[in-house]
């Protein structure tokens, strides 16, 4: 267990920076979530964290010491890896116990503590066997259990579930969660799943291109995204982002236009989520539009509707298909549900644009009279 | 109207697309064998004259032939130390190496490893001879010549050692390929986690890359012990087999008793002799490298 802490640590691939100057605190037992497209430099960090890279300037710290010249063997770090490496030649057993040769260890003492991690990880029962005759999932839960044996400082685990398939992924995030909770290892997740990131992560660190884009408790970068990249790439399906032009209270998308709560200028984009979005009926809302596709997805229906400020995307719960293509419908929003960004992509904190339902208006205004 | 024309179902005939194959190999392989077996039951000499079938040479072999001891011995340290010295271990070692440094220098490597295998077998022989030529002016005594030692005449005093270096240095390269391709397929995560695990740069060669390596090393080692066992070019290049028998292992020696000694016949019963080792250790081969898990059923279907 131990604090993690990254002082301005870059890493160069001889000419290309893969990471730009990085400074981040991981507290002690905490579970985070790096999170990003592939090639943002999640796996990078993960394994300058492991020792497995050098970073090419700054300073990485467990516990407050710096650990830049420490090897990867004797930084105690247990790894996942996505394809879960294990070693072919050893069977179940001698793989957990590998990390355990290394230490200076009873014999006793080595099969407790791979018997331990068998259990913690429910393959008790393939201990005899030999990677290439286990499952995915199962040789995944050998390479867990052979990064929990040796009690590690931090567990880092890169993509540990993009392998398996999709009611197994759902199984082990329960289970990595439980476990993780239960023996308090500082861990490291690095995926590209959001969904993964948001449903085991106390916190999540989004990366794009290089650097962080954002870090903060998943419903921070659910509802107050940074950035666009974070609100474009957070939330699925993603949030509908249009370009518009911002005027003193007014805000003009295409051929439409809205009232903001604040004074602002120039060029913006605005940002709406289909799953906040009510469909009402068109004269109930500030915008109008017509059905285009409409995509039952089972517990939801996702339509696509063209309305004056462009294509917009919505969610709306429930099985029922209650808008046939070519409906006119009204499309609201809670007001302090809409985002705006500035020109150079970063959001414009407490500007709104009113987007509210005008039957729900009226009638609240005309509620003060009952 | 269907434009589907039916054509009546030829069946395919094997036989047929098999037989140059099947001609190739009866021509040149099965019936030099069988030309060898009866020369080997006749008293054939250089004037290729067959006087009578006998067993004479059979006899001659086990029980008169005063040399053939010696030989077999020159054979077993000549094999077993190319083999295993270079073949195998020079090979191994120049895998892990040139993997190990850039790129573009370790194909560069490999590469000039690879030259003596590409340039004729005489100029190759040459150029030992001229490293071992006992006068000042050879390669090596110039070496020991300006360190004030004493000119050294390899072909005389060490022909054996000096055989197994000019094969060694040659035969390296076949393992050196076939190994640094097992090096490469080795998955970088595999050594990755190994060093997380705790284990050294070395721990990382002996439990990620050397098991990798077991099972063509295996394969390597029984086909280059065959070849061995069977070619001798490069012995009679450099040595000829010389001084006398004393660089001369079993290949060579029934070379030189056929047509050094124009006993053609008894030539043939020595050859008989490698056969049955070669197929021993041929299937040797197929007991202990699986190789029938390495066959594929066709992926088309011919009949």
């Amino acid at each position: 267990m131990a604090k993690i802490t990254l002082d301005n640590v870059t890493k160069n691939w001889g000419e290309t920076q893969v990471l730009k100057p990085m400074n981040l605190a991981i507290e002690n037992g905490e579970f985070v979530a790096i999170l990003g497209p592939s090639g943002c430099g999640k796996s990078t960090t993960l394994f300058l964290l492991a020792g497995l890279y050098a970073p090419s300037a700054g300073e990485i710290a467990f516990d407050g010491h710096n650990v830049n010249r420490i090897d990867a063997r004797d930084r105690n770090v247990g790894i996942v890896f996505q394809s879960y490496a294990l070693y072919p030649n050893l069977t179940v057993r001698e793989n957990i116990a590998f990390p355990l040769r290394f230490k200076t260890m009873g014999k006793e003492e080595v099969v407790r503590r791979v018997e331990e991690a068998a259990n913690l990880v429910q393959i008790s029962a393939l201990l005899d066997r030999r990677p290439s005759q286990l499952s995915g999932g199962q040789q995944q839960r050998v390479a867990l259990a052979r990064a929990l044996v040796k009690e590690p400082n931090i567990l880092l685990l890169d993509e540990p579930l993009s392998n398996l398939d999709a009611t197994l992924r759902i199984t082990m995030r329960a289970e990595l969660k439980s476990i993780q909770r239960r023996l308090g290892f500082t861990t490291l997740i690095v995926t590209h799943d959001q969904i993964e990131a948001i449903t085991m992560a106390d916190r999540i660190i989004c990366m794009n291109n290089g650097e962080i884009a954002q870090i903060g408790t998943p419903d921070d970068l659910y509802r107050c995204p940074n950035n666009l990249f974070v609100a474009g790439f957070i939330g699925t399906p993603p949030m509908n982002l249009l370009k518009g032009e911002a005027d003193g209270r007014c805000l003009q998308i295409a051929n439409a236009s809205f009232d903001l709560d604040a004074e602002c200028a120039g060029a913006v984009t605005f940002g709406l989520r289909p799953e906040d979005i009510a469909l009402v009926s068109p004269e109930a809302a500030q915008l109008q539009g017509e059905v285009v596709t409409v995509e039952p997805m089972g517990r939801e229906v996702f339509y696509t509707i063209d309305t004056p400020a462009g294509l917009i995307h919505a969610l709306e719960y429930g099985e029922a298909v209650r808008h046939a293509p070519g409906a006119k419908v009204g499309i609201s929003c809670k007001s302090d549900l809409t985002l705006v960004f500035d020109a150079c992509g970063n959001r414009i904190a407490d500007l709104h644009a009113d987007f509210s339902n005008h039957a729900e208006v009226s009638a609240r205004v005309l509620e003060p009279a009952n | 109207m269907s434009n589907f024309q039916i054509r009546p179902h030829r069946p395919a005939r094997p036989l047929l697309y098999l037989a140059p194959a099947i001609a190739l190999l009866a021509v040149f392989f099965l019936a030099p064998i069988v030309v060898n077996t009866v020369i080997a039951f006749t008293d054939m000499g250089a004037n290729l004259r067959v006087g009578e079938f006998t067993f004479k040479n059979f006899e001659r072999i086990v029980q008169r032939d005063a040399r053939l001891p010696m030989v077999l011995l020159t054979t077993l340290i000549y094999v077993t130390a190319t083999l295993f010295i270079f073949n195998v271990g020079l090979g191994a070692l120049l895998a892990m190496t040139s993997t190990a440094i850039p790129e573009r220098l370790g194909n560069f490597f490999r590469g000039l490893w690879l030259l003596p295998r590409m340039s004729p077998a005489v100029l190759y022989g040459i150029l030992w001879i001229w490293i071992a030529d006992p006068s000042p002016s050879g390669l090596l005594n110039q070496v020991t010549g300006t360190l004030g030692l004493p000119p050294i005449n390899l072909r005389n005093d060490f022909p054996l050692f000096l055989v197994i270096l000019a094969n060694g240095v040659v035969g390296a390269s076949f393992a050196m390929v076939i190994l640094t391709s097992s090096v490469r397929s080795i998955p970088s995560h595999l050594a990755n986690a190994a060093r997380v695990d705790g284990a050294s740069e070395w721990g990382v060669l002996r439990h990620v890359v050397a098991p990798a390596l077991s099972q063509p090393i295996r394969f390597i080692t029984i086909y280059q012990a065959l070849s061995l066992m069977t070619t001798y070019e490069y012995i009679l290049l450099i040595t000829g087999g010389g001084p006398v028998y004393d660089s001369t292992p079993y290949a060579l020696y029934i070379y030189r008793r056929a047509f050094e000694n124009g006993a053609y016949a008894y030539g043939a019963a020595l050859a008989l002799g490698l056969m049955v080792i070669g197929i021993a250790f041929t299937l040797l081969q197929w007991r202990i490298t699986n190789m029938r898990s390495t066959f594929a059923a066709p992926k088309i279907e011919v009949l």
